[in-house]
C-alpha cells in the first residue's frame, strides 16, 4: 500500500503507522542506502514498505536469499560508505550471527543498522529468545524503542552512533510494537547526499582478532558517554519513593499504565530503560539508593532482572529485585497489563508503609471492571471451540498434502516418515492432514532426513519443505542428500512465493521481467544430480498422487515439486466465485471431504442430514476439490464452466 | 468523551478485521484529533485462524493491550469469536455487535471440537447480562450491496450506533473513503450507512436510547 505521506511527509506531520513503517521513516530521515532482510513474522513489513519507499526515494532495497546474505549484502554497502539496514526476525539473527561476530571487529565506514524484532510468546514462531544479549554477546549497543516515535528517532539516530563508534547498532523491536498501529509524529529528512566508494587503502577483515578485540572493547567503554546525550533512558521520581519499576522497552508503557490505573504515582518511582546494552548504571544506581524493592518488566529474559541484581550488590543495598527469575511475574511469554498490574498491587501490599490510613488500591477508572471470565457466580463458561490456523480457501499446499496422503497410503507404506519445515506448508501439522511430524530450523527437513533414512532403513522418509525455505537453507541439505544417493522423497511445495510472510518474492519467483533472473529449483536439483526429478501441477491431485507413487518405487533420492500459486498472490484475485457445488441427491452426509480436503468453503447443512454445500462467497474455483467426494457429489456448475476453463488454463500447467 | 474507549474486534482471518481497525482508528486520529493504538497480529493468524484487533481511542492512551474487563465494545466479525472475546474482555455494562453468520472451524465439522449454533451463542451472551446485544445479518447486508467482502464494514457502521461509540458517522466514511480501494470506496460507505440504519432501528426497537455525542 502506498504511503507517499510516510514517506515524504514534512517532519511535523501526525499521521498513523505501524511499529515497522516508523522504524522505515527512521532509516529514510537518515539517508539510508540500502535496506534488506529475509521475511519473517514480525518483521517482514519493514523490508516491504522500503521497497516501496526506494522506489520513491532512488535508494537500494530488497529482499534477500536468506538474513546471512542480507547481513553480507549491508556489508558490501557498507564497506562501500554507505548507510545499510538489515531488518529479521529474532532467529533470522541466529543466521546471520557468523558474520556479525566479525563485523564486530572492524571500523565500519558506513552506518550499519541491524533490527531483530523478537516475537515475545513467539506467536508466529517456533521459538521465544530474546536478542538484547546478542547485543551483549557481540559487543554493540543496543537500542529498545518504547513507542513509534522512539522507533523512528532511535533508528535515525541508529546510524549516527554507528558511525561514531563504527559499530553496527542493534535495533531491538518486539512484535507487540512493530505490529501496533498508533499515531506517529514525522522529523526532518537528511537530504546531504553521501559519497559512497570502497576504500581500497586499507583491509576489511578483523584477521587477526586480538587488536580488533581490543579495540571493540574500548569502543564499548565509550559507549555509554556516546549514548548519554539522547534522552531514551529516563528516572521518573523524588527519591523518596519506596517502591520502583525498572521497564525494559515496550513494557514501560504497562508500567506507566499500571501506575496510573493504581493511583500509586506518588509511591512508585519508574525508570524507563531504552538502552539495555550498554545499560544505563547511572540511573539503575540512583533508583536503588532509595527503594527497598523493584518490580522489573522485559520480555522475554532476565536481562535487565540481573544488570539490576548486580549493581543492587554493588551499592551493598539490600534491595529487593523482582521479576521473572524472582517468579514475581510468569518467567515466559510476553509482557501483559493484566499480569502487570496484578503484580503492582502485590508487591506495593508486600513493601508499602502507609502513612495516616490503610488504602485499598482499587483501580480508579475501573470499580467494576471484570470481565465475565474473571467473575464469580452463576456463568456458564461457553463451550468455545479451538480454531486453528489452517489453509486459505484456493490454496494448493491443501490439495498437495490431499495427494500425498492419497500417495502414501496407497503406496501401502510401513510407518512413513514425514519431516516439516518453515511455510504456510507447515500448516500440514494441523487438521485435517496432520501428516507431518518434525519441524525445526529453516531448511532443517533436509539434513533431518537423510540421518532419519540413515537410523530407519525400512522406513520411507518423505521430507517437505516450501519454495523460499528451499533457497533460504534447504540446499545445503539436498545436495548432502545426493551426495550419499539416501533413499528420501524431498517433496518441494512452490507455491511462487514467500507466502506465509506476505507474498514476498525470491530467486523461484515466476517473474516476467528482465531486471532479475528465475532460477527454478528444478534446474538446481538437477545440477545437484538429483537421479528423478518431477514437476507437477498441484492443481490436479490425483495425477499428482499417481506421481509420487511412481516416484516412491524407485530406489535412491528424488524430489518431486508440487506447483500451484500461492491464493493471495494478485493474480488470483480474479476469483471466479461460487464455481464448485454439490448435487444434493447424490450427497449422503459421509463428511469424508471435511475430514480428508476439509476447504473452508464446505458447509454443512444444520438441518440433521450433514450434507454438505459449497458457500459460494468463498469458493474461488480452484476445483481442487472435484474428486475428493466418493460418491462424486462435486461439480463445476454450468454458468461458470468458461470462466473456469480460463481460469485453469491461466493456472495450471502454465509454469510446469 | 471519557479518557479512553476500548473496543475489540474479533473475526476469522480473512474476514477484513484490518481494514476495520485502520478505519476506526483513522477515523480516531484524523478526523476527530484523538489519540490511538491498535493490537494486532499478522502472520499465521490470517490463515483462517482467529484474529483481535485491540483499539483504544482516547486523550492519552499508553499502552495498546487492553485490562480483562475494560473493553467497552466488541465488534464479534464472526459471532464464535465475538463470542470468545466478551467472555474474556468485555466490561459489566459494555456492548456486543455480533454478526450473524456462524464461521464453524473445521475441527468442529469434523466432529472433534464443540459446534456452536447462533442461538446457543446468543444465550451465552445473555446469560452474561449485556444490556447492548445488537446481531446484525452482516453477510445479506453486504451481499445485497453486490460483495460479502463488505461485511467488516457492515459491522463498523453498526458500531457507531451503538450508545458511547466516541466517532461520528461522518468520519468513519472520510476513513473509509482514505483506507478503501478505489473500486470499493462507493461500495464500502453505502455498508456503514447500511449497517449503521440496520443496528440502529434495531436499538429504537428495544427502546435503548440513542441520542450520543456525535451523532
Amino acid at each position: 500500500m502506498k504511503r507517499d505521506d510516510l514517506f515524504k511527509g514534512s517532519p511535523g506531520t501526525r499521521l498513523l503507522a505501524m511499529g515497522n513503517e516508523a522504524i522505515v521513516r527512521g532509516a529514510i530521515e537518515a539517508g539510508v542506502q540500502l535496506v534488506t532482510g529475509y521475511p519473517g513474522t514480525p518483521s517482514s513489513e519493514i523490508v516491504d514498505t522500503a521497497i516501496e519507499a526506494a522506489r520513491e526515494l532512488g535508494f537500494q532495497a530488497y529482499w534477500s536469499v536468506n538474513e546471512k546474505v542480507a547481513f553480507d549484502v549491508a556489508t558490501g554497502a557498507v564497506f562501500s560508505g554507505a548507510r545499510a539496514l538489515v531488518s529479521c526476525k529474532h532467529v533470522g539473527i541466529n543466521v546471520l550471527a557468523d558474520s556479525l561476530m566479525q563485523i564486530n571487529h572492524i571500523d565500519i565506514p558506513g552506518g550499519l543498522v541491524i533490527v531483530s524484532v523478537d516475537d515475545p510468546s513467539g506467536s508466529s514462531s517456533n521459538n521465544e529468545q530474546d536478542n538484547r544479549h546478542y547485543a551483549k554477546f557481540a559487543e554493540i549497543p543496543a537500542l529498545e524503542p518504547s513507542n513509534l516515535d522512539e522507533a523512528r528517532e532511535m533508528t535515525k539516530q541508529a546510524f549516527v552512533i554507528s558511525e561514531e563508534l563504527q559499530l553496527p547498532v542493534l535495533l531491538r523491536s518486539v512484535a507487540r510494537l512493530s505490529h501496533m498501529t498508533a499515531d506517529m509524529t514525522l522529523g526532518p529528512i537528511d537530504q546531504s547526499r553521501r559519497d559512497s566508494r570502497f576504500d581500497g587503502s586499507r583491509v576489511y577483515t578483523p584477521f587477526p582478532p586480538l587488536i580488533p578485540h581490543r579495540r571493540l572493547r574500548e569502543k564499548m567503554r565509550r559507549a555509554p558517554q556516546v549514548l548519554a546525550s539522547y534522552d531514551w533512558n529516563r528516572y521518573e521520581g523524588t527519591g523518596k519513593e519506596k517502591l520502583g519499576i525498572a521497564a525494559s522497552g515496550f513494557t514501560y508503557n504497562y508500567a506507566r499504565e499500571g501506575v496510573d490505573a493504581l493511583g500509586l504515582n506518588a509511591e512508585v518511582a519508574l525508570l524507563k530503560v531504552g538502552t539495555p546494552h550498554p545499560p544505563p548504571r547511572d540511573l539503575i544506581r540512583r533508583l536503588l539508593a532509595h527503594v527497598e524493592a523493584v518490580l522489573v518488566l522485559e520480555d522475554v529474559n532476565s536481562f535487565l532482572e540481573e544488570i539490576l541484581r548486580e549493581e543492587a550488590h554493588e551499592l551493598s543495598r539490600s534491595v529487593r529485585i523482582l521479576g521473572r527469575k524472582s517468579g514475581t511475574l510468569p518467567d515466559s511469554g510476553e509482557t501483559q497489563i493484566d499480569s502487570v498490574i496484578d503484580a503492582v498491587r502485590s508487591v506495593h501490599a508486600r513493601f508499602s508503609i502507609s502513612t495516616s490510613s490503610t488504602k485499598t488500591v482499587t483501580m480508579s477508572n475501573m470499580s467494576e471492571s471484570t470481565s465475565p471470565s474473571q467473575r464469580e457466580g452463576a456463568e456458564v463458561t461457553p463451550a468455545l471451540p479451538r480454531r486453528e490456523s489452517t489453509f486459505c480457501v484456493g490454496c494448493p499446499h491443501r490439495a498437495t498434502f490431499y495427494a500425498l496422503k492419497e500417495a502414501m497410503q496407497r503406496a501401502g507404506l510401513e510407518d512413513p516418515i514425514v519431516v516439516g519445515d518453515i511455510g504456510c506448508y507447515t500448516l500440514g501439522f494441523n487438521a485435517p492432514f496432520r501428516v507431518l511430524q518434525t519441524m525445526t530450523s529453516m531448511g532443517a527437513s533436509m539434513g533431518t532426513a537423510l540421518a532419519l533414512a540413515q537410523f530407519n532403513p525400512s522406513r520411507q522418509v518423505i521430507a517437505v519443505i516450501g519454495d523460499s525455505t528451499f533457497y533460504h537453507a534447504g540446499m545445503p541439505g539436498v545436495l548432502q542428500i545426493s551426495q550419499h544417493k539416501a533413499p528420501v522423497l524431498v517433496l518441494v511445495m512452490d507455491n511462487s512465493v514467500t507466502a506465509m510472510t506476505g507474498q514476498q518474492s525470491h530467486p523461484g519467483t515466476w517473474h516476467s521481467g528482465d531486471r532479475l533472473s528465475t532460477i527454478p529449483i528444478e534446474d538446481i536439483v538437477q545440477a545437484f544430480k538429483i537421479p528423478t526429478v518431477r514437476v507437477v501441477s498441484s492443481w490436479n491431485p490425483q495425477r499428482l498422487s499417481a506421481e509420487l507413487n511412481e516416484v516412491l518405487k524407485t530406489r535412491g533420492p528424488a524430489v518431486v515439486i508440487s506447483r500451484g500459486a500461492c491464493a493471495l498472490l494478485p493474480e488470483r484475485r480474479e476469483r471466479v466465485h461460487g464455481t464448485m457445488a454439490v448435487n444434493a441427491s447424490l450427497c449422503d452426509g459421509c463428511l469424508r471431504c471435511i475430514r480428508e480436503f476439509g476447504c473452508p468453503a464446505f458447509l454443512i447443512d444444520d438441518d440433521g442430514s450433514l450434507r454438505v454445500t459449497i458457500d459460494e462467497t468463498q469458493c474461488d474455483g480452484c476445483a481442487a476439490c472435484l474428486r475428493t467426494c466418493p460418491a462424486g457429489a462435486f461439480y463445476a456448475k454450468k454458468s461458470s464452466e468458461r470462466k473456469l476453463r480460463q481460469f485453469q488454463e491461466d493456472l495450471y500447467d502454465r509454469h510446469v | 468523551m471519557t479518557d479512553m474507549y476500548d473496543l475489540m474486534i474479533a473475526g476469522v482471518g480473512g474476514q477484513g478485521n484490518l481494514l476495520a481497525s485502520r478505519v476506526i482508528a483513522h477515523a480516531a486520529l484524523l478526523e476527530e484529533g484523538l489519540s490511538v493504538r491498535i493490537a494486532e497480529t499478522y502472520g499465521v493468524t490470517q490463515r483462517g485462524g482467529a484474529v483481535f484487533s485491540q483499539v483504544r481511542i482516547g486523550r492519552a492512551v499508553s499502552g495498546p493491550l487492553i485490562p480483562k474487563g475494560q473493553a467497552h465494545l466488541i465488534i464479534g466479525l464472526e459471532p464464535i469469536e465475538g463470542l470468545r472475546v466478551a467472555w474474556g474482555y468485555l466490561r459489566p455494562r459494555g456492548g456486543v455487535v455480533l454478526n450473524t453468520r456462524v464461521l464453524l472451524p473445521l475441527q468442529s465439522k469434523m466432529g472433534e471440537q464443540p459446534s456452536l449454533g447462533l442461538a446457543e451463542i446468543r444465550d451465552y451472551l445473555r446469560r452474561m447480562g449485556i444490556p447492548t446485544l445488537v446481531e446484525i445479518d452482516a453477510h445479506r447486508l453486504a451481499l445485497e450491496l453486490g460483495s460479502a467482502a463488505a461485511q467488516n464494514m457492515v459491522m463498523v457502521g453498526a458500531a457507531s450506533a451503538i450508545p458511547g461509540f466516541p466517532l461520528s458517522a461522518e468520519s468513519l466514511s472520510q476513513a473509509v473513503r482514505a483506507l478503501s480501494r478505489t473500486e470499493h470506496v462507493a461500495r464500502n460507505i453505502e455498508a456503514l450507512v447500511k449497517g449503521r440504519q440496520e443496528a440502529l432501528s434495531l436499538l429504537i426497537k428495544n427502546g435503548i436510547v440513542v441520542g450520543h455525542s456525535g451523532n
